[in-house]
């Protein structure tokens, strides 16, 4: 028995060494695509430099959908199946920015999708935690996160509407799926000064991009941002909370 | 044989009537009302063309007029009887129409459907007014008997019938024309058998149960309510074209209501279904369904309970309030509801707009010591008192509840008591509290006039309270402060601006609005509890501009710039200058939900944008906008067509213009009035089915004993007929203006049946002189000039194409006062125009 354990461990140690060397890479021309799409969002000067890093550093062609590579810098969502997108490369970096991501934070994110906003939230901070209720989505991602090495990233398949109590509380928390009101176990599992992203409004039509700021005296501060359009939350989110 | 045809001609009236209603029931429900009455003015454009093909083909119709009768019932109740089914198969997707194209071939195929029974149904009538050239003012009395008789009949129908089965009487009063035509003939009795039995065969196959929903029959058991075991009807899909076809039972709902959507939701299901004179009820339980409209996010406790969902027509999602025990209720103090009692201990209240009880719960929670529940419906006051008895136990048998049936207004003015807080939570009751109407139509509980009546009803210092979703871009909640401050300033020019407070949250506003000022130690109050939902202060007595925004940040904070401009006095420059109709809403013009101006029109035509600008909410007016074009498009079209198919005898016919002229006018004159009427009556009266109910059946049945009174004016007579018809109508109106107008706001204290028969001894006269103009102009033209009867006829049915709908919109825009002006001058053009003054040549 001990045998086994130690060839096992062996194993381990030689495809934890090997991991890195055959971890995807992308090719010059995607980098200088990439670049390309950065620079332009630079020049609108926009963002923070760790949000143009954290996009620059991750390989979003490796999170697009079978035979859609020409997609990856366009900018519209793309669909991914299961009646789920990949958010925009601009609006990713977006609402990465709105959140103001710390390298200490622990941030939750609603509708995993394709991986790509957990993989970017990655690059910032090592405490990622993700929750996706289409259980194949949220395995085809994991996936992704583990031969890109983003081994951290820690994801579940899940309702998003209950959150994540087991891991709370956050200090930032992205929704990327839209819903009708901001779910109550959210404002519970963020922190005193945290700060919540959220589109909210009709699920299936237009929604008010929301930055909500819970003040360390447990009031509330919310921005309307901006209209979008995002796929519906199809969990619990879908309950009415007085609409 | 003119006794035959005097029966049919009543029956078919009756079902044409009946088939409108059904149709305009089914689509409110299944799809949105709004394209519903566009698609129906395109089926009575059957109306004007059946009279067109009169015109082309008269004399070979008029050679085989019986057969042209059979075949016109039996086409008839053959398309109604299939016409809802195959509207089912047509997946038209409203706000979807301006991306993708296939969206308008689906609206043309829904034309086409309803067009089809509206075509037949009016052929008849038409060929009905050819077959007895003599007598069309007896014709006529019946047409408009059976109309007025079919809508009284089948108003009651629409209340106790679900939508989806509202056709079965509609065939059964088509199968008895059928029938009724086939007497006299062995071949058309063996016929008329069979079109009796292809058009009841979907009704028979769904009555043996052969498409029941799987989920109907397992009489599904509400846990705290009662064994309804009601059929689950909106959520099955259909299963392929034929069960699609013959299966009666599926209302197949738009994905994209509100109802659809909470359906989703696993778990939840349909566990209470009825008719009403509401609307179509239907009540939803959801292991998560919870309401809390205006919930604030610093509210960190244990979630709202699990509420039922009650939904009218598919829209509206509110709830049937769950007791809860004041350990449960820890989320109503962070409510809206909850701003106007931090000021008051022990307040007594007056809701109105109770809704399925929750702004009871509320207002019992937070320490009222007695509430006067005030809701106009019944059924929905029924549904959560009674049939969810259990559920609801203990919010309407509190001894400190009064429940009261009644429109607000009417309370208002009925009520003797005096109440601390009086709230119009229009944001908790959804659609309820707009009693008086909803969408586009009129709302006569946002009106100066409302306003007057609230401020009657409020104690010394009493405080009324109204509150609404925050809508983007700004509309109604600004459309509010137009009214709140515009109506204060008018009643309080020297304090207006100390006795409202307008409190913002992340998606509500509410104002609170005192019979007294605001003293400094209600404003810290209000402050404190401001603070705790996290809301802001767009307005109190006092408030500096480094005070706004802070909580829910909007990047233009317009509800503070407007609120100054009032008390500025910059007020009608701000109105005037914002893209959005903000001005306050009047009882002459209580058009709440209309926002938008005359500008937008040519969004319609694509110019400016397009209808992709426009946010959904508001397509209403467009669409109506979209029907009146339309039908003027096919009307000239319908009017055109005998000028260049008929050659040159018809080309030759003198008087052409005047009959134009003189349909036309009546036409509109006569739904002008109608119209007007109905919506004015939405606030007397206080019930929108009873009013149309009212005006269409008194209205039709008086203007049909007129047709037959003005019989007795025949040949050189008709013009003295026409003066003594046009001169009654002006004199009626003219009674309605100083007389009737003015009083009533006071006659609205009255008992509901004495106001029901004030109105009856208004509407007669009126109907009875409106009944002489059409046969008398008609009769003219049969005695003198045959080939231009059905012209008239055709001239006439087109104007209803669109003039109940430019009626709704001139009212909007310029009052009633305004359209009844209107309908007088276009009577005398109808005077002035009198086809007994042609001088006809031999």
């Amino acid at each position: 028995m001990k045998k086994m354990f130690r060839v096992t461990g062996v194993v381990m140690c030689l495809v934890a060494m090997i991991l890195p060397l055959t971890a995807y890479q992308s090719s010059q021309a995607e980098l200088a695509r990439r670049k390309a799409a950065v620079d332009r969002y630079r020049a609108s000067g926009v963002f923070s430099e760790k949000v143009y890093q954290a996009v620059m550093s991750t390989p979003r062609e490796y999170f697009m959908p079978e035979g859609q590579n020409h997609m990856t810098y366009e900018e519209v969502p793309v669909a991914i199946g299961w009646g789920q997108t990949i958010t925009n490369q601009w609006f990713v970096a977006y609402m990465t920015h709105l959140l103001d991501v710390q390298p200490t934070d622990k941030v939750l994110e609603i509708g995993s999708g394709s991986g790509y906003q957990a993989a970017i939230l990655w690059q910032i901070t090592k405490k990622v935690y993700t929750i996706e209720i289409v259980s194949q989505l949220a395995a085809i991602a994991k996936q992704r996160w583990q031969s890109l090495g983003y081994s951290s990233v820690v994801g579940k398949a899940a309702d998003g509407y209950y959150g994540w109590a087991e891991y709370g509380p956050f200090d930032k928390i992205v929704v990327t799926c839209a819903a009708d009101h901001v779910p109550v176990y959210l404002m519970q599992q963020l922190k005193p000064g945290g700060v919540m992203v959220i589109p909210v409004g009709n699920p299936f039509d237009r929604q008010t991009l929301l930055k909500i700021t819970k003040n360390l005296d447990g009031t509330v501060r919310t921005e309307r941002l901006q209209s979008v359009k995002f796929v519906p939350f199809t969990g619990k989110m879908l309950e009415k909370y007085g609409k | 044989m003119e006794k035959r045809g005097l029966i049919s001609v009543f029956l078919v009236s009756m079902a044409v009537l009946g088939a409108q209603l059904g149709v305009i029931r089914y689509m409110s429900v299944a799809s949105w009302s709004n394209f519903a009455g566009l698609i129906i003015s395109i089926a009575l454009l059957g109306f004007g063309l059946s009279g067109t093909i009169l015109t082309v083909l008269r004399e070979r119709i008029e050679r085989r007029l019986q057969d042209w009768l059979f075949w016109s019932a039996a086409a008839f109740i053959i398309a109604a009887g299939y016409v809802l089914q195959f509207a089912r198969l047509i997946p038209f997707i409203p706000q979807s129409l301006h991306q993708d194209g296939t969206q308008v071939l689906y609206l043309a195929l829904y034309y086409f459907l309803f067009f089809v029974p509206f075509f037949f149904g009016a052929l008849f009538i038409n060929l009905s007014f050819l077959r007895m050239k003599t007598g069309i003012n007896r014709m006529y009395l019946y047409n408009l008997m059976g109309s007025g008789i079919g809508a009284l009949v089948l108003l009651v129908c629409t209340s106790v019938i679900s939508p989806q089965y509202l056709m079965i009487p509609v065939l059964l009063l088509g199968s008895a024309v059928v029938i009724n035509e086939a007497i006299g003939s062995a071949r058309r009795m063996r016929l008329g058998a069979i079109v009796i039995a292809v058009a009841f065969l979907p009704v028979l196959l769904t009555g043996i149960g052969l498409f029941s929903p799987a989920t109907s029959a397992d009489a599904q058991q509400c846990a705290d309510g009662p064994a309804q075991g009601q059929q689950t009807a909106v959520s099955e899909p259909n299963k392929g074209i034929w069960a699609g076809l013959f299966n009666l039972a599926d209302i197949n709902m738009s994905h994209y209501k509100d109802i659809s959507y909470a359906l989703k939701v696993p778990e939840s299901r349909v566990i209470h279904e009825k008719a009403s004179s509401l609307g179509y009820i239907q009540v939803i339980e959801s292991s998560q369904f919870r309401f809390a409209p205006g919930l604030s996010l610093s509210y960190y406790d244990s979630i709202p309970p699990v509420q039922h969902g009650l939904f009218i027509d598919g829209f509206g999602a509110s709830g049937i309030a769950r007791y809860v025990d004041a350990t449960n209720a820890g989320y109503i103090r962070y409510l809206p509801f909850s701003l106007s009692y931090s000021l008051k201990n022990r307040p007594s209240a007056l809701v109105i707009g109770a809704g399925g009880g929750n702004p009871v719960l509320f207002a019992l929670t937070l320490g009222a010591s007695k509430v006067m529940a005030v809701e106009p419906y019944a059924p929905v006051v029924d549904l959560a008192r009674e049939t969810f008895a259990a559920w609801s136990k203990g919010i309407w048998d509190d001894p400190r509840v009064t429940t009261v049936i009644s429109d607000g207004r009417t309370f208002c003015k009925r009520d003797d008591g005096k109440y601390d807080i009086l709230s119009i939570p229009a944001m908790v009751s959804s659609g309820m509290s707009f009693s008086s109407g909803s969408g586009n139509g009129e709302n006569y509980l946002f009106t100066k006039e409302a306003f007057d009546d609230y401020l009657s009803r409020l104690a010394p210092e009493g405080i009324l309270d109204v509150s609404m979703r925050l809508d983007s871009p700004p509309r109604a909640l600004l459309k509010l402060e137009s009214l709140v401050f515009s109506w204060a300033k008018e009643r309080f020019p020297a304090d207006f601006a100390q006795r409202i407070v307008f409190i913002r949250g992340l998606d509500w506003g509410a104002f609170l609005v005192k019979n007294g000022v605001f003293a400094t130690n209600e404003i810290a109050l209000l402050k404190k509890k401001t603070r705790d939902l996290s809301a802001d202060f767009s307005y109190y007595p006092g408030i500096s501009a480094s005070e706004v925004n802070q909580y829910n940040v909007i990047p233009e904070e317009v509800y503070y710039a407007f609120a100054q401009a009032f008390v500025a006095g910059t007020e009608q420059a701000f109105i005037g200058g914002y893209a959005f109709n903000i001005e306050p809403p009047t009882d002459n013009r209580p058009y709440f939900s209309h926002f938008l101006p005359l500008s937008t029109v040519p969004k319609l035509l694509g110019l400016s944008g397009g209808m992709k600008d426009v946010p959904f909410d508001e397509w209403g007016y467009l669409l109506s906008w979209a029907t009146v074009l339309q039908g003027v498009v096919f009307g000239l079209l319908i009017i055109c067509i005998p000028v260049f198919t008929s050659g040159r005898a018809f080309l030759r016919e003198r008087g052409k213009l005047r009959v134009i002229v003189y349909f036309f006018a009546l036409g509109m004159g006569f739904m002008l009035i109608e119209i007007a009427v109905i919506q004015k009556l939405n606030l007397f009266i206080a019930n929108p089915l009873y009013s149309v109910a009212l005006v269409i059946g008194v209205l039709l049945i008086f203007s049909g004993i007129g047709a037959g009174f003005a019989s007795r004016y025949r040949g050189e007579e008709a013009k003295k007929g026409i003066t003594v018809g046009v001169s009654g109508i002006l004199a009626a109106l003219a009674l309605h203006a100083f007389v009737f107008a003015p009083l009533m706001q006071p006659l609205l204290a009255l008992p509901e049946l004495l106001r029901i028969m004030i109105v009856i001894l208004f509407l007669a006269p009126l109907g009875f002189f409106m009944g002489f103009p059409f046969p008398l102009g008609l009769q003219v033209l049969s005695d003198k000039r045959e080939k231009l009867m059905p012209w008239g006829l055709a001239i006439n049915g087109s104007v209803s194409v669109f003039a109940s709908v430019l009626t709704s919109i001139l009212s909007m825009h310029f009052g009633f006062a305004f359209v009844f002006f209107l309908a007088a001058l276009f009577y005398v053009a109808a005077w002035v125009t009198f086809p007994a003054r042609i001088r006809f040549s031999s």
